[in-house]
């Protein structure tokens, strides 16, 4: 049983690591970003050079892939100034169509500079080894995948609750116009936000790396599930996302010990009843209260 | 012309917290203006919300033409024959004057759900064109509503309303924002409509110059409450009216 | 008045004179394998034109068409491999998709804006992973092996000209009735929902059952033509419904022009020539696609047929 319950939770911290950054920027921009998955994608691949897929030192694997989901974030941050500050004006929908050519541009590039061949990420040594817990075996790396995520939930909620500046992002969040005549620089929070968001996910795809094979494909599966995700948890909530993602994530690894040809199914299984019974998700507002 | 068309009892409506709505009666006999007044916040579009379907009530019953209504959504009140204009004009902002008068027209047929031929093949030409002169549109037939003058735009939304041979016409401060020509040419256009159609009209206004020259009787609502109701004379002399409005001079 | 039922007529004349030229002119001057590919450009051109009717005419924002274009595309894999003639695969098809789009739309109806795309799209997705995983449908290999058969007394299955002049007029067929729902008063309703949903419920209209048919019959005609895929392909993948296959009508939609009848034709035809020729030259062809796209949905978003509306916006601007 436990070992079902870590698989779940570090395949839960992959989905919140991509859905905690779509969720930031839905939250503070009101934009739906497709492209995210793009970044994720990118973030595996840029591992992969840091790396050269090479086995590492469990150390080494881990500074690089802080140093790919920085550099990801480099580019969100990019993407943001030429792109993204285009289209925050637009209909919801027609921002999101744009975000949808971003993610396909993403692709189109990770293609060009990486090539169609798939690539493999070597896991280090040190995480393929077991840990004994209670009388079971855990995967080495599934633990500390669960312990990243664990550190991104106390860091964000630090930073949102704690701090100035996360104060700063909450009140952009909750009335732009407001947070302007407060004083804040609501771009530099929107340029912010989406570098934090996107170095999210950045993360999520350079952890992901090792255990999966690196192809651009990555991009559009990973973004669906994040969708998902964040739409189980409400629009904008950041804890939703935490939970929808934790559920999510343990609902597909049981349904997986039952039946390995359900995997995946369970994300949109949840979505649409979630949508179907309380389309404003698990923790979201509903819009008629506010 | 005493015979109740819309009879509501009771009306209660709460957004969370807030009492909009306490307990509305309210008559309005067939044939009648019935202006509903009161200061801002008093609940006047809340009770339009929910006669004509917008709002559901949290208590209370509305009952048109004798018939429970209060469970039935918008589209069917409108079949009915409730017909309602908005405070802030809402037309179909990219078609023509005339594609939104026909539209109105054909809905009011039943006749919008053919889709086995044009527009123009399916009919309603000539109420089309009696509606566009009656409210003084001819000449704007071509133009698109969003080209329109604020005060055209709520001329036509009530050419739509009255395509649709309403027994009860709503109008939310069909006056609201324009000029004192175009004002008195509503006027004008209430009364012509009321004397050709004889239809009940039940509308909310802020110009009590307005009110006091179209309405047959007056309800006052406050703090969603019916404060008083009766005939103008009545209304304008009546103490506590007077006191909601402050001095205000309700027939200046 | 007059003047102007001329003009329709004589607009209809001469888009039936122009499919009679396409029909004739793109044998005589295509290769065999081009020949395919135009066959395939109008299957998917007619597959955007039914998303269009949602996205450009009737807003409604459903990101899970693939659902039905699949669901056609896999009828006929399961009714041709059994010796089902064509005519009953592709009703059946056409069929099984409406209904999938009534029970989705039905369930959904709540659902608004984004949240309505995303349930769309969680439709679409769930189909996905569930054919994906049955046997009876192939897995992950699909459906293979689906041939048309003889029409009339030609061999489609065999002759690509037949083949092409078959869902050439059958596409002209749908094409003609989806534009006389257009400009017809339930045409004109949708469209005007799309402008102000609650102002057309003052009308007296139920827009729900407007929005329920324009979603039936949008999902019927992509079940038809993921129907018509599943044979000029001779086979259907759980491809045909990945999210993707959602995406790229609407993107082919917003190229032509969403806002005029023939955009996403337009769009097909401009999308699928520069994949084709693109990935001729370089494997990642989906850069410039997504670039091509990017700068349409910032800069023009009326697409190509749009182009004169917003050149002249941008030099009043000036």
């Amino acid at each position: 049983m436990l070992p079902t319950l870590i698989a779940g939770l570090s395949d839960g911290v992959f989905l919140f690591l991509v859905a905690s950054g779509l969720s930031l920027i839905f939250g503070v921009m009101g934009v739906l970003n497709f492209a995210h998955g793009g970044f994720f994608a990118l973030g595996a691949f840029v591992l992969h050079s840091l790396t050269r897929g090479a086995q590492l030192e469990a150390w080494q694997f881990v500074a690089l892939a802080a140093v790919a989901a920085i550099g990801v974030g480099g580019v969100g941050l990019a993407v943001e100034a030429t792109v993204f500050r285009r289209i925050y004006h637009l209909p919801p929908i027609d921002a999101l169509l744009a975000t949808y050519a971003v993610l396909l541009t993403i692709q189109g590039a990770i293609t060009q500079i990486w090539g169609v061949e798939p690539l493999g990420q070597a896991m280090p040594t040190a995480f393929l080894e077991a840990l004994r817990l209670g009388g079971s075996e855990i995967p080495a790396y599934e633990a500390f995948v669960v312990a990243v995520g664990a550190a991104v939930v106390v860091g964000l909620w630090l930073f949102l609750d704690r701090t100035d500046l996360g104060r700063s992002v909450r009140a952009v969040a909750a009335d732009r116009s407001m947070a302007a005549c407060l004083g804040i620089d609501v771009r530099r929070i929107y340029s912010l936000m989406f570098g934090l968001g996107i170095a999210l996910a950045g993360l999520g795809g350079a952890l992901v790396a090792p255990r999966i094979q690196i192809t651009s494909g990555l991009a559009a599966t990973y973004v669906i599930e994040s969708f998902a995700v964040v739409i189980v948890g409400g629009l904008g909530s950041t804890t939703g996302a935490l939970l929808a993602a934790v559920l999510l994530g343990l609902l597909n690894s049981v349904l997986v010990a039952v039946d390995p040809g359900l995997s995946g199914f369970s994300l949109y299984l949840g979505m649409a009843v979630v949508l179907l019974i309380r389309p404003q998700g698990l923790l979201g507002v509903d819009p008629e209260r506010r | 012309m005493n015979d109740v068309l819309l009879e509501t009892r009771g009306v209660r409506k709460l957004f969370g917290e807030f009492v909009a709505l306490k307990g509305v009666d309210l008559d309005v006999r067939a044939g009648e203006i019935h202006a509903l007044i009161g200061p801002n916040g008093a609940g006047k579009s809340t009770y339009f919300g929910v006669v004509s379907g917008e709002l559901r009530p949290n208590a209370g019953t509305v009952r048109f033409a004798g018939r429970a209504i209060g469970a039935l959504p918008a589209w069917e009140r409108t079949r009915l024959g409730i017909a309602r204009a908005f405070q802030i004009a809402r037309v179909f902002a990219t078609f023509t004057v005339e594609e939104n008068v026909r539209a109105a027209v054909l809905a009011g047929e039943q006749q919008s759900w053919i889709f086995y031929r044009s527009t123009r093949a399916a009919g309603g030409g000539p109420a089309t064109a009696t509606l566009l002169a009656e409210t003084g549109l001819a000449s704007l037939a071509a133009s698109r509503a969003a080209d329109l003058s604020h005060g055209d735009r709520k001329r036509l939304e009530i050419a739509m309303a009255l395509a649709l041979r309403p027994r009860l016409l709503m109008l939310d401060e069909p006056t609201a924002g324009m000029s004192p020509p175009e004002t008195e040419a509503t006027i004008e256009l209430i009364r012509a409509v009321w004397h050709q159609r004889g239809c009940g009209v039940l509308l909310t206004e802020h110009d009590m110059q307005v009110v006091f020259q179209l309405a047959h009787r007056i309800t006052v609502l406050h703090h969603g409450e019916v404060l008083r109701s009766g005939d103008p004379d009545a209304i304008a002399h009546d103490p506590a009216v007077l006191d909601v409005y402050l001095g205000r001079g309700l027939t200046a | 008045m007059r003047g102007r039922l001329v003009g329709e007529r004589a607009a209809w004349l001469g888009a039936g004179l122009t499919t009679v030229v396409v029909a004739i002119v793109v044998p005589l001057v295509s290769r065999p394998a081009d020949l395919h590919f135009w066959t395939e450009t109008a299957v998917l051109a007619l597959y955007a034109m039914s998303v269009n009717l949602l996205l450009g005419y009737a807003g409604i924002p459903s990101f899970g068409q693939a659902a039905y274009f699949g669901i056609g595309a896999y009828t006929v894999g399961l009714l041709a491999t059994r010796g089902l003639p064509l005519p009953v695969t592709l009703l059946v098809g056409t069929l099984a998709a409406t209904l999938a789009a009534v029970v989705v739309i039905r369930l959904s109806i709540r659902a608004s804006g984004l949240a309505f795309s995303m349930l769309t799209l969680a439709f679409a997705q769930a189909l996905f992973t569930v054919t994906f995983r049955l046997d009876v449908l192939g897995g992950e290999n699909g459906l293979v092996g689906l041939f048309p058969g003889t029409v009339l007394g030609f061999d489609l299955s065999r002759d690509p000209v037949a083949l092409w002049l078959f869902v050439l007029a059958l596409t002209a067929i749908v094409l003609a009735g989806l534009r006389l729902v257009v400009i017809s008063p339930f045409g004109s309703m949708l469209q005007m929902m799309r402008d102000d949903e609650r102002r057309a419920e003052f009308l007296g209209v139920p827009v729900v059952r407007f929005r329920t048919g324009a979603f039936a019959l949008a999902g019927g005609i992509a079940g038809l033509a993921g129907a018509l895929d599943a044979y000029v392909l001779g086979l259907v993948t759980p491809d045909h419904l990945f999210w993707t296959r959602s995406g790229e009508p609407i993107i082919m939609a917003i190229i032509g022009g969403m806002h005029h009848f023939l955009g996403p034709v337009v769009g097909s035809v401009v999308y699928l020539w520069t994949r084709d020729a693109l990935s001729r030259v370089t494997a990642a062809w989906v850069l410039w696609i997504g670039l091509a796209f990017l700068a349409i949905v910032i800069a023009a978003p009326g697409g190509i047929l749009g182009l004169p509306a917003t050149f002249r916006a941008w030099r009043q601007r000036r």
